[in-house]
């Protein structure tokens, strides 16, 4: 007996894949569950075949799928939720062949709210007037939380079973936010970092966001939508605290929702930023912004800046990519651009440090590696014998604190006799830079 | 024998086996002086795939058939004509409505400019063919349809009209044309409640799908599926009832269909052996494949195939002596 079905039917475009078997089943006047079986090749399936599918699908299930209802893989891969994954969800782990019917499926429900903020899996959510004129259709973002508004019919998505009495038309403004988010909803870098941004920002501005949302949102559409368009404006606009009203929450919290407004897009090696911004670059701007810190602290603030400008990551998980990283380093990160935006100069300071971060990675130095070899002899001989007239204690910090730009010790960096240590390398820096170039270069030879 | 590929064997009940049926590529193996088993193999493969005989009863069920389609298609008030199939078992019943379906079939999938299963495009499915089955009851038909197009099986608590809506909404989209019923007599043989029903939805299927039915059958005429209200009506809409397989026996002063038969066959098959001779237009030979197989055209083709075989292997001539050599007695099943 054939497997295929006989006709082709075209998923309608955004259409969830439960919808679009579901519509399958009806044209052909049979019971969904009897479609299910023919999906998947098994004898007998239950609620629980209905309840996963959508979500995600493994490769041989796929395969099979789109030979009985004649699509392609990629076009039945698009309806999953897994479509969003690395966008508005994050699957991580779950997607392993967890998702495979055929292999039988878990005998508890999956913790779907891990891969992200989705409509609660007993709630329907819809357009009105999107099911009026296509009976059956379901969109697959419709599965969302963080899609509220219609923006072909400028509706606000009905969230229950029955739907209200009257529909609410949504505003300008929260249109344009609905279709900024939807617009992101392709995986990238950039859209998962605006997704768990919106997601922080909703979270602190509807109560319910993570838990009984469709709650709420039948008791007050019109605030949900509000916070909505707020927290979407916030979310497009990275950078600067204390308009995005990050000041007002945890220290913590504040630290994953900040961004630099601007990135590079860089994805290598995080051994190319160090823990302290190198002289030369900090002086370029920064030093005078940052006037208020102690040195050490402006220099690793501008570092964490750096990073954050060439990677677009958030601020809390920048200061984890640099191994040493400081617990202080966010929370001082965050009151001085607090600072810095209050005296209306957060842009330069972005400016300069997206400037910093496009010199280290033309710099190309391995941060990672002068860390080990600061504390090398053969670099402090090296150094000592190219600038015999600098003092030699202080070539020791030198090399920790100018030329592999980390923290000092206490028992390595003494007190500087000859000035300041910025002091000394303008002095001696250029000459010992050469010279542990040339020693490196033979050693590697 | 060398054995050389296996095909697997083709049904004409599963759709996905039309594509070979109807396009099936047959070429036809050259004789040689000297014969290797392969050859002998690939020559009686040949034979035995050597599909339509023309013949007179092939022609008058095209004729039938292409007459109902008319009928059907141009009905003022969508009542249908059906085509009645009669004859005793293996007189080519079933082999004639095939060969005309899977004509009909190659046209339309030769003018689509795609494949006929593009997953990209409904799937077109012209023709259907299903057999009753031993132990009909009331839904046996309608799954047997529903089953042969490829769905998964209706709820359980389906109506015949939920089946025959739910086809009627397919066809259009498959481009479905016609439905061979095989073995029709079968449903009103016991003559049970059962029995009734099936002749119900047998009148039903007639008369609500958009499709010219051929039913296929051995004795009518004993079986209850032509009586009744339900027969009445299928009886009386049918557009041409042949009897097949009632050919006059061949006689000394004109060539008849037998004679017609005979010589079709020697054209159609081959012997390896380039000075081997296939004799079936001799008086002889004409009369013996008409007393051998009772008159049944269908039993005297695979009766001639065999002899055919016969003759590959033994290394003789297709004659007289190689059907006598392979003669099996004859028929005494009841149905073809």
């Amino acid at each position: 007996m054939t497997t295929r079905l006989p006709l082709r039917i075209e998923p309608i475009p955004g259409e969830w894949w439960r919808s679009y078997l579901l519509r399958v089943a009806d044209v052909y006047g049979i019971h969904p569950f009897s479609l299910l079986k023919r999906l998947h090749g098994t004898p007998s399936v239950n609620r629980r075949h209905l309840r996963w599918c959508g979500i995600a699908i493994s490769d041989a299930a796929l395969r099979r799928a789109g030979t009985v209802v004649n699509l392609d893989p990629a076009q039945i891969q698009g309806m999953h939720l897994s479509a969003y994954d690395g966008s508005a969800l994050d699957f991580c782990d779950l997607m392993s062949d967890v998702f495979d019917p055929t292999g039988g499926l878990p005998p508890e429900r999956l913790p779907m709210t891990a891969a992200g903020p989705l409509v609660n899996a007993a709630w329907d959510r819809y357009c009105r007037r999107c099911r009026a004129e296509r009976p059956g259709y379901r969109a697959l973002s419709w599965r969302l939380r963080t899609h509220l508004v219609c923006i072909q019919h400028r509706l606000m998505l009905d969230t229950d079973n029955h739907g209200r009495h009257e529909a609410i038309t949504a505003t300008a403004d929260a249109i344009a936010g609905q279709a900024e988010v939807l617009s992101r909803l392709t995986p990238t870098a950039e859209h998962a970092a605006f997704f768990a941004d919106l997601d922080l920002h909703l979270a602190s501005r509807i109560p319910d966001w993570r838990t009984t949302l469709q709650g709420r949102e039948r008791k007050s559409p019109e605030a949900v939508l509000a916070s909505f368009t707020t927290a979407v404006q916030m979310a497009l606009s990275p950078g600067y605290p204390a308009y995005q009203g990050l000041a007002e929450w945890s220290r913590a919290k504040a630290a994953r929702a900040l961004r630099a407004p601007h990135s590079l897009r860089f994805a290598g090696s995080m051994s190319r930023f160090p823990h302290l911004l190198p002289t030369n670059l900090f002086t370029a701007g920064l030093s005078d912004l940052l006037h208020q810190a102690d040195l050490p602290t402006a220099r690793a603030v501008s570092a964490v800046g750096a990073l954050m400008s060439a990677t677009g990551v958030d601020l809390s998980r920048a200061c984890e990519l640099l191994p040493q990283r400081r617990a202080t380093t966010a929370v001082r990160f965050l009151t001085h651009l607090i600072v810095l935006e209050g005296e209306g100069r957060a842009e330069r300071f972005w400016r300069l440090s997206e400037m910093a971060a496009a010199e280290l990675l033309r710099e190309d130095v391995d941060y990672r590696h002068r860390e080990q070899l600061c504390y090398d002899e053969g670099a402090y001989l090296a150094a000592t014998t190219a600038e015999p007239s600098a003092y030699v204690r202080t070539v020791r910090t030198w090399l920790v604190d100018q030329w592999a730009c980390t923290y000092t010790s206490s028992n390595i960096r003494p007190s500087v006799r000859d000035g300041s240590i910025e002091h000394f390398d303008r002095l001696h820096g250029p000459g010992m830079r050469s010279a542990l170039e040339h020693h490196f270069r033979r050693a590697v030879a | 024998m060398t054995a050389t590929t296996t095909p697997g064997r083709l049904m004409p009940q599963n759709i996905d086996d039309w594509a070979a049926l109807v396009t099936s590529d047959n070429p036809r193996p050259q004789p040689v002086e000297l014969v290797t088993d392969e050859l002998r193999h690939q020559v009686d493969a040949y034979n035995q795939r050597i599909g339509t005989i023309s013949t007179r009863d092939t022609r008058s069920v095209r004729e039938a058939i292409e007459r109902a389609h008319f009928e059907n298609d141009h009905s003022a008030y969508g009542s249908a004509t059906c085509v009645i199939l009669s004859g005793p078992p293996l007189s080519g019943k079933t082999h004639a409505a095939l060969t005309c379906a899977f004509s009909e079939t190659r046209d339309i999938w030769g003018r689509l400019d795609r494949a006929p299963d593009d997953p990209k495009f409904d799937r077109s499915i012209p023709w259907i063919y299903v057999e009753v089955p031993k132990q009909a009851r009331e839904l046996s038909l309608l799954k047997a349809i529903w089953t042969f197009v490829g769905l998964p099986s209706l709820p359980s608590q389906a109506t015949a009209s939920d089946y025959l809506q739910a086809l009627r909404k397919l066809a259009p989209a498959i481009g479905l044309r016609g439905i061979i019923i095989d073995d029709s007599h079968g449903i009103g043989q016991r003559q049970s409640e059962h029995s009734r029903l099936l002749a119900d939805i047998l009148k039903s299927i007639i008369t609500g799908l958009p499709a010219t039915i051929v039913l296929i059958g051995t004795g009518f005429d004993e079986s209850g599926v032509l009586r009744g209200l339900a027969g009445d009506q299928v009886r009386l809409r049918s557009a041409r009832w042949i009897d097949v397989g009632k050919w006059p026996p061949p006689a000394q002063d004109c060539v008849g269909e037998w004679e017609l038969l005979g010589r079709s066959l020697g054209e159609r098959l081959v012997l390896p052996r380039s000075t081997a001779a296939v004799r079936l237009t001799t008086r002889g030979a004409v009369r013996l494949l008409h007393e051998g197989s009772c008159g049944r055209p269908g039993l005297a083709v695979e009766w001639a195939k065999r002899a055919a075989s016969y003759a590959v292997w033994h290394d003789t001539d297709l004659d007289v002596a190689a059907l006598q050599g392979t003669h099996a007695g004859p028929p005494s099943g009841r149905a073809s």
